[in-house]
């Protein structure tokens, strides 16, 4: 029964980190976007390249945080909540 | 490659944000009572690493901009303008990804370097995330919270940005 508990734990944790990595996914694809577009602007007007790179580069750095938010989430659910969710049941059971 | 004084001026910003806030952070674990040394060099890796990854995206938009020199795309007509204003309206209602196609070589070819730089970015976050996981001198909590620094001093510029502009 302790083996089954500690393997749902395992699973639901693996399964979760799979799940936040998800949120990894939409950032390439709109940076990918949002930067094609920003390259489209300084195509026809090149003389707002500075700004534009700018402007771009702070919108990028916040939609990459999402990604980021989503790695750490996985890192601490693969690394760091199996161990703390064992620990728990094991002092629950009194084991 | 040269870098971009934009680039430059960013990553500055950016990296002085991001020292003061690990500085802050490092600070409130000392006075939660939870200060040692593992606190700190995972601080200082996680800092370089917000810092680094930063930098790297600042290249990787720099070269995806400087794929357009000296490509001369025709400005919008009347026509183009109200497509632009019709897909910016529908994309308010839902996403959209036909308004977002690029439209010329060039922009497609910048979609794709900032797309690959994304992930190579990524990979190199999860390698050393891992690494501090694995090696026990780093504490992984104060390597993984300077990450999200970036994004609160982006949104601290623009309230600052708002409140000069009021005055």
């Amino acid at each position: 029964m302790l083996e089954l508990a500690i393997g749902i734990i395992l699973g639901g944790c693996a399964l979760g980190a799979g799940c936040a990595m998800i949120a990894g996914i939409g950032p390439g694809i709109g940076e990918g976007n949002a930067v094609a577009k920003a390259c489209e602007a300084i195509g026809r007007q090149p003389e707002c390249k500075g700004s534009v790179t700018t402007t771009m580069l702070m919108g990028c750095a916040v939609a990459e945080t999402t990604g980021l938010y989503a790695l750490v989430i996985a890192i601490l659910l693969i690394f760091v909540a199996p161990k703390l969710l064992v620990g728990v049941l094991m002092g629950a059971l009194g084991l | 490659m040269k870098i971009e004084p934009a680039v430059k001026k960013e990553t500055g910003i950016i990296a002085c944000g991001v020292t003061v806030m690990s500085a802050v952070m490092v600070g409130i674990f000392a006075i939660a009572g939870h200060f040692d040394m593992t606190v700190l060099w995972g601080a200082v890796l996680g800092t370089a690493l917000a810092i680094g990854n930063f930098f790297l995206m600042g290249l990787g938009v720099q070269a995806a901009a400087d794929k357009m020199n000296g490509v001369q795309m025709p400005p919008l007509d009347e026509e183009d303008q109200e497509e632009v204003a019709r897909q910016e309206e529908e994309a308010t209602m839902f996403f959209q990804g036909k308004s977002a196609v690029p439209t010329s070589p060039e922009a497609q070819s910048a979609k794709r370097l900032v797309q690959l730089s994304y992930h190579g970015r990524m990979l190199l976050c999860i390698l050393v995330l891992v690494l501090a996981l694995v090696i026990p001198v780093f504490n992984i909590m104060t390597a993984a919270i300077p990450l999200l620094f970036p994004r609160l001093i982006i949104m601290g510029q623009g309230v600052v940005q708002k409140v000069k502009e009021g005055k």
